[in-house]
């Protein structure tokens, strides 16, 4: 057996658990004493070297002598050890709870574009509002984990387990589900235990009626205050059913309020009520809460173009490379990940990975904006599936299905353009509709304001998502919007058709 | 090698000499402690670059001589950082081996750590093994160069740091 074979299980691989990066490339080379190991990285950082540093502790006893980082560039750039890694990586962070990215999570997190950090730390209620993939649970999870280093106590509710629910026992399972975190940390004081006891009996003979519940409010609101000062996160707000959010809302703030405890949810705005004008319940906006709003869409191309290259780089740092361009052919391939993305950071990330599986299965060494393409036009159907979910059991299903196809026939079949304008009319079905195309992330706003002629009406400027109309390349009948993918002048929008109304009955 | 009288000779430990004696010396002796701890720093580090700037002159046909060189350049350096942070200085051969013991707050502690480990491994090839070539080296004669460079600008940034100017 060679030196090399003898010390991949044991250095390569102990330096493979500690750092994250598995078969990096290295060699052995004979020294006065024993053997140095020198692994090679593409631009190592500080964590590399530490973790070398640690296997070097606990090689000495075999005849290692040090195990060294050396800065080298992989002959395949795509197939390197670290590449991979960083599609490991990407496909980790594409979705995030509470356990997300471990004691690495600030290394790994990218600010927001608006610099949202500093408000949802503030002791105070809010709803961080954007669509699918737009960063609110990073954000949740930023203030979670600032939280913990500050040792204050937070608990973290995933409400995608309450799907569609409407019923009163959801508080109850919120208020089960704090007492069960705060046990994570420290043990219940008797009064708390009595009162899990008492909920998990409501809740198991089925009397989910809300006045037995309200009766028990003060008492729970007693406990709470005596876990201490407390963020209870609750993301993914929107997935309970749109008439429960309210009354939910209302139960869970009318133990929090006034008691040092702050409720921070995450939502997808157009699916998501806070406030019930008619029976005075919930979180209004903005005495009780405020909106913290992470969705630029394509309007502030070169803020979301920094945000998402910053995120990607962040990761690839973490992973040994320099920065995500070391893995693309040219400079457009980012610029074209960012606008088919439409500035949502986790499409860009999701696409980019698949943008990586396509170029390396056609054996290129760099990702191409052809792959990015492709990418795109298959991550279009996981938007079709992702409609199914957020408007599952919704009257809006079929209608939103026949609006989309609609604008699709107005924009390809009728004017051959990829964008259009519709006017701002909060009591338009039709753009309500829009909106909700937009949280869907399949219509993408280019301009929130754009004045064509007549004073007095205010036009949006929308995009349709890419995914919508390209294969390899975009479809050669379409008329193709900025495809510098620039920020656009107003007179440019203004020649975009306007969409008045859509036949549906033939969609 | 200092001779005596010298304050790196008046006790193991400088450092610990000057705090222990703070009760019993005038404040105006003290500081003279201080400065003529922060002489042997200055001088620590002047030795290194020296050392550093011979090695850069060299060319890569005397690359034994150059790894050797920009070795003592960040030992000596690296020995004027210990000093300064806790009075250590020690001329047992054993020294050698404490070349990566860097301070809290010492920038890239990691990175440096690492690399003067192999820097130190590179060096006894240099000097005392006469079967190795140039390709026997773990760190390239460039990246060598490169690492020493950064060593001292960091170095030069802590020392400043601490109010010790070079």
């Amino acid at each position: 057996m060679n030196v090399s074979n003898a010390l991949e299980p044991t250095v390569i691989s102990e330096f493979a658990r500690i750092s994250g990066l598995k078969n990096p490339d290295f060699e052995v080379k004979p020294r006065l004493d024993g053997n140095a190991v020198i692994i090679r990285i593409a631009e190592p950082s500080e964590r590399f070297f530490q973790a070398a540093l640690d296997v070097s502790n606990e090689a000495e006893s075999s005849g290692i002598t040090s195990v060294t980082i050396k800065k080298g560039m992989p002959k395949n750039r795509l197939q390197s050890p670290e590449a991979r890694y960083f599609l490991r990586t990407l496909s980790e962070s594409l979705n995030i709870n509470r356990f997300s990215f471990g004691d690495d999570f600030f290394a790994r997190y990218t600010r927001s574009v608006s610099n949202a950090e500093d408000q949802i730390l503030a002791r105070a209620n809010h709803v961080v509002y954007g669509r699918r993939g737009a960063g609110k649970s990073s954000l949740l999870l930023y203030a979670m984990r600032s939280r913990q280093n500050e040792g204050e106590f937070s608990a973290w509710i995933d409400m995608q387990v309450f799907e569609r629910r409407n019923d009163p026992a959801v508080a109850i399972d919120i208020f089960l589900e704090v007492f069960r975190q705060v046990a994570e940390s420290s043990t219940l004081k008797p009064e708390i235990q009595l009162l899990e006891t008492e909920l998990k009996r409501i809740k198991a003979e089925g009397q989910n009626d809300e006045n037995r519940l309200r009766l028990m409010l003060p008492s729970i609101r007693n406990s709470l205050a005596s876990i201490g000062k407390m963020f209870i996160f609750l993301d993914d707000f929107h997935v309970l059913d749109i008439d429960a959010q309210p009354k939910i809302l209302g139960l869970l703030y009318s133990v929090t309020r006034g008691n040092n405890i702050f409720l921070k949810l995450s939502a997808i705005e157009t699916l998501t009520r806070t406030w019930n004008t008619k029976d005075h319940a919930g979180l209004q906006i903005p005495q009780d809460a405020q909106t913290i709003k992470l969705d630029y869409n394509l309007t502030v191309p070169e803020r979301a173009s920094e945000h998402i290259e910053g995120i990607l780089d962040a990761h690839a740092k973490y992973c040994g490379l320099p920065s995500v361009k070391f893995l693309c052919n040219s400079p457009d391939v980012l610029a074209r990940l960012v606008w088919v993305s439409a500035g949502v950071p986790r499409d860009a990330l999701n696409m980019f990975t698949q943008a990586i599986t396509k170029a390396t299965s056609n054996n290129r060494t760099r990702v191409a904006v052809s792959d990015v393409n492709m990418a795109t036009s298959e991550m279009v159907s996981q938007k079709m599936r992702e409609l199914d979910v957020d408007l599952a059991g919704s009257p809006d299903r079929p209608a939103i299905s026949k609006v989309l196809d609609g604008i699709k026939d107005f924009c390809v079949k009728q004017q051959k353009k990829n964008a259009f304008l519709i006017e701002i009319r909060n009591s338009d079905p039709l753009y309500q509709d829009v909106l909700k195309l937009v949280d869907l992330r399949l219509l993408h706003v280019i301009s929130e304001g754009v004045t064509v002629g007549e004073a007095g009406r205010k036009y949006l400027a929308l995009i349709l998502d890419y995914g919508l109309y390209t294969g390899v390349r975009a479809a050669p009948s379409v008329d193709l919007f900025n495809k510098a993918m620039q920020r656009v002048g107003r007179k440019e929008l203004r020649t975009l058709p306007i969409l008045k109304k859509i036949d549906t009955s033939t969609s | 090698m200092p001779t005596s009288p010298h304050i790196l000779l008046a006790a193991p430990n400088v450092r610990k000499m000057q705090t222990n004696l703070a009760n019993l010396l005038s404040h105006a002796s003290i500081v003279s402690i201080e400065g003529a701890i922060t002489e042997n720093v200055v001088q620590l580090y002047r030795l290194g670059r020296n050392h550093y700037l011979f090695a850069r002159r060299q060319t890569n046909r005397d690359w034994r001589q150059k790894i050797s060189r920009f070795y003592y350049g960040a030992y000596n350096v690296s020995r004027s950082v210990r000093l300064a942070h806790n009075g250590e200085f020690n001329t047992d051969v054993s020294d050698h081996k404490k070349i990566e013991s860097l301070p809290p707050g010492f920038p890239n502690t990691a990175l440096y750590q690492n690399q003067l480990i192999a820097l130190r491994e590179d060096r006894n090839l240099c000097d005392y093994d006469h079967t190795s070539s140039i390709t026997s080296l773990a760190l390239d004669v460039v990246s060598t160069e490169s690492l020493v460079t950064n060593f001292l600008v960091d170095a030069r940034t802590f020392l400043a740091s601490k109010g010790i100017t070079l």
